[in-house]
């Protein structure tokens, strides 16, 4: 990706205050905001006309505050599979997480609203979603990993292991990995391998792929 | 009655006997005046007593009223043997001339219940016993012609000396008034104290018993001033009073048999009326005569009012249970003086039964619509005390830091920014705290995704392994889908907190058109309905859904919470 050509946005919140910050932090932070939307069929009307790269979608919008945003952000997906979807949860509520990457995490991501303020992950996460990559909360990965089960095939993973786990469930590449944890990327892949067969999980190279496989085993506690 | 039938009808006999006897005696006898009317008079005041006496006794035999108003008859018949010409039996007959009014005293104080209830009336009882006996010995002791010169000599004379028998006659005397100005004045103090009810009872007997013992007061009073005379003899008006006595009884017993008869008809008749503004309260109220007569109600192993606020049952009052097929609906708290009458409540008692019943169900709706009241103010107490002390607390520190901060930029940029990030880390607090709170008001997720993404959310923040075997994919209605979460939510913190359970497991299925939600736990068991208030919680809420839930806890075996939801 080039940084001459900014990302394309379009902003779908219903709360005026909270989409003119968000804009703002957008394009202070380079981004290119093509639209913004207060509801959900305006969204989708400015997503086919702008064909953004992202859209970054909340998930409560009228007219019936439930999860219209969640809906609307399957249904770019299945329309435009040039656009990501990057949407915002008040909740920490891992079904509309899974729900959401459950079939394909590519090009999608789930964040707590709260994230916005730390800009740096917030725009990282917008950038690898646009780049076909997937971002999911770290909150709702630490409660996927936190679960407690019988047999937990997870005591066997070592403290570092787990860490490891818990980025790839966020939807990081390796290199991403290696640089959080301070270590070579050679060391990442170990840890990974070790992770997949400890797991009994079959290995598997590709970014998004690994994510759907960690994010299906963690669901199904 | 099954109770025996020979003894009354044996003390009839020998009533009656003596009777015949005092008319032998007093028609032979050389020193009564007008015999004939004497005997008259004796023997109808006499035979009236024995008689109502033995009636009241054969309808309540363990009431020793009626055995008393005999002995007090009986007591009077002995009177009529001081007409005996025979030295020995006149002496012994004036001995026992005044015992009817040592009867009629005891009578007094065991009056209504048969028992004397407290141990100064006893010592009355007794000291008037000692005094009827005891008064006639100064006179016969020193020779009786000085009240009667007609009358035999005294069996037991020893002196000659009138004067010491005349001295011993006034302490006898005076002795006497001291005993009567007592009986007078705990009577009015029975009186005082008496309710309403209790009034209507001790009435008759009571003002009889002050009107002949101030008579007799009089009588001896005027003896004293005027010098001895024939003992045993009440002057008319005091015979008046005492031959009324059984009557007036005799009446009050039927007047209330009647009227308390008549009540409970009216009662079952306007029991299928609609309720007036007292109800079915002031409906028993008017039927047992008893103004302060309360009604309460069996609901959950515990007594309540009508209004569903808990109540005990009251220390100093009688109650009545009111039962229906055999389940306790509720009680009729009354005075203990309706006691005397079980066969009356015990039929308004199975009257009121059935209008209970219905009036026991909206006491029970009451209290559960009371304590969903109840619960709802804790939550929002709870949850503003979680706000004041949680996010509010620190988005005022926050204000606070933000503000330094400004003041900061120009002079120390560097502090300003070390503020802006501390600032930032409160806010997260601030942001975490209001997101569990809000989940624990309504989740998100059971409004929007239903309750399996519910329960499953609920799995994966549960501190023990939750296993979820069932739980149906369609909506069900959110009252049900609410009602069912709590119940899940409550069942697995208390699995968490008390049980000792390795894991739990959540069942929903839909049964016969309800929902039925069971959470099982591998735990110790042994857990208590009562406990806290949210099981209690839990139980009105499904409740308020005409469902039902029930607790399975055996010691040892785990715990199995079942509720079941109609849908």
């Amino acid at each position: 990706m080039s940084t001459d050509t900014p990302l394309k946005v379009v902003v779908a919140e219903d709360s005026v205050l909270l989409r003119e910050g968000l804009v703002r932090l957008l394009e202070d932070s380079g981004f290119e905001v093509a639209g913004q939307a207060g509801d959900a069929e305006d969204l989708l009307r400015k997503v086919g006309a702008h064909k953004p790269d992202v859209a970054v979608i909340d998930v409560r919008m009228p007219p019936s505050h439930t999860d219209e945003g969640l809906r609307a952000a399957r249904k770019i997906r299945a329309d435009h599979p040039g656009t990501g979807v990057l949407v915002l949860s008040q909740y920490v509520e891992e079904a509309y997480a899974l729900d959401l990457l459950s079939e394909s995490t590519e090009s999608t991501g789930y964040l707590l609203k709260d994230r916005v303020a730390d800009v740096d992950t917030f725009t990282d996460a917008v950038r690898r979603v646009a780049g076909g990559g997937s971002a999911l909360d770290p909150e709702v990965v630490a409660l996927l990993l936190g679960r407690r089960r019988r047999e937990d095939p997870l005591e066997g993973l070592t403290a570092r292991e787990r860490e490891v786990l818990g980025l790839m469930a966020e939807g990081r590449s390796n290199a991403a990995i290696a640089e959080a944890l301070v270590v070579t990327e050679r060391a990442v892949e170990k840890h990974v391998t070790s992770i997949f067969s400890k797991l009994d999980l079959a290995p598997t190279v590709e970014d998004h792929r690994r994510v759907l496989a960690v994010l299906a085993y963690l669901r199904s506690g | 009655m099954t109770r025996p039938t020979r003894a009354p009808a044996a003390l009839a006999l020998a009533g009656l006997a003596l009777g015949a006897l005092g008319a032998v005696v007093v028609a032979s006898s050389s020193h009564v005046d007008r015999p004939w009317l004497t005997l008259a008079i004796g023997l109808f005041i006499g035979e009236a007593w024995i008689g109502a006496g033995l009636y009241a006794w054969s309808r309540r035999p363990s009431n020793h009223v009626g055995l008393l108003m005999t002995w007090t008859g009986f007591a009077w018949l002995v009177n009529l043997l001081v007409a005996a010409n025979g030295e020995l039996v006149f002496t012994l007959a004036v001995i026992a001339s005044n015992l009817y009014l040592g009867a009629f005293v005891h009578l007094l104080m065991a009056y209504p219940d048969g028992r004397i209830r407290r141990p100064l009336w006893r010592r009355l009882v007794q000291a008037t016993y000692a005094l009827c006996l005891l008064g006639p010995l100064p006179l016969l002791l020193s020779g009786f012609e000085v009240a009667c010169d007609t009358c035999p000599q005294s069996a037991i004379q020893v002196t000659s000396d009138e004067t010491l028998g005349r001295i011993g006659d006034v302490a006898a005397s005076s002795a006497a008034l001291v005993l009567a100005a007592w009986v007078i004045w705990v009577l009015a103090a029975r009186w005082r104290a008496a309710s309403v009810p209790q009034r209507r009872t001790l009435g008759p007997l009571l003002w009889s018993g002050v009107a002949l013992i101030a008579l007799v007061a009089a009588t001896i009073g005027a003896q004293t001033i005027s010098g001895p005379q024939i003992p045993g003899v009440l002057p008319l008006a005091g015979q008046l009073v005492f031959a009324s006595v059984p009557f007036t009884f005799l009446a009050g017993l039927l007047r209330s048999r009647v009227a308390r008869a008549d009540a409970v008809n009216e009662l079952l008749v306007r029991l299928g009326e609609a309720p007036g503004t007292d109800g079915l309260r002031g409906r028993l109220a008017d039927a047992l005569g008893d103004p302060t007569l309360k009604l309460l109600y069996w609901v959950d192993e515990g007594w309540v009012r009508k209004d569903g606020r808990p109540a005990e049952l009251p220390v100093g009052a009688a109650w009545t249970p009111v039962e229906l097929d055999g389940q306790r609906v509720g009680a009729i708290v009354h005075d203990r003086s309706l006691r005397a009458e079980p066969e009356v409540l015990n039929s308004v008692a199975a009257a009121a039964g059935l209008a209970m019943r219905s009036e026991r169900l909206e006491a029970a709706l009451r209290r559960s619509r009371a304590r969903i009241v109840e619960a709802g103010l804790q939550e929002r107490r709870r949850l503003e005390r979680n706000l004041h002390d949680g996010a509010q607390q620190r988005l005022v520190a926050l204000s606070l830091q933000l503000r330094i901060a400004q003041n900061q930029i120009g002079k120390a940029p560097d502090k300003a920014v070390e503020l802006v990030a501390s600032a930032q880390e409160e806010l997260t607090r601030a942001l975490e705290e209001l997101r569990e709170l809000a989940r624990g008001i309504h989740p998100a997720v059971l409004s929007d995704r239903g309750l399996q993404a519910a329960v499953e959310a609920l799995a994966v923040r549960s501190p023990l392994p939750v296993k979820i075997e069932e739980v149906p994919e369609e909506r069900l209605p959110e009252p049900v889908e609410a009602a069912a979460y709590f119940v899940i939510a409550e069942a697995l913190t208390n699995v968490a907190k008390y049980a000792d359970a390795s894991e739990a497991t959540v069942a929903v299925k839909r049964v016969n058109g309800h929902a039925q939600v069971e959470i099982r736990d591998d735990g110790v068991g042994g857990a208590d309905p009562c406990r806290g208030s949210g099981l209690r919680g839990l139980a009105d809420r499904v409740g308020a859904l005409d469902g039902s839930l029930a607790l399975d806890s055996p010691p040892g075996s785990g715990t199995t919470l079942r509720a079941e939801i109609p849908v």
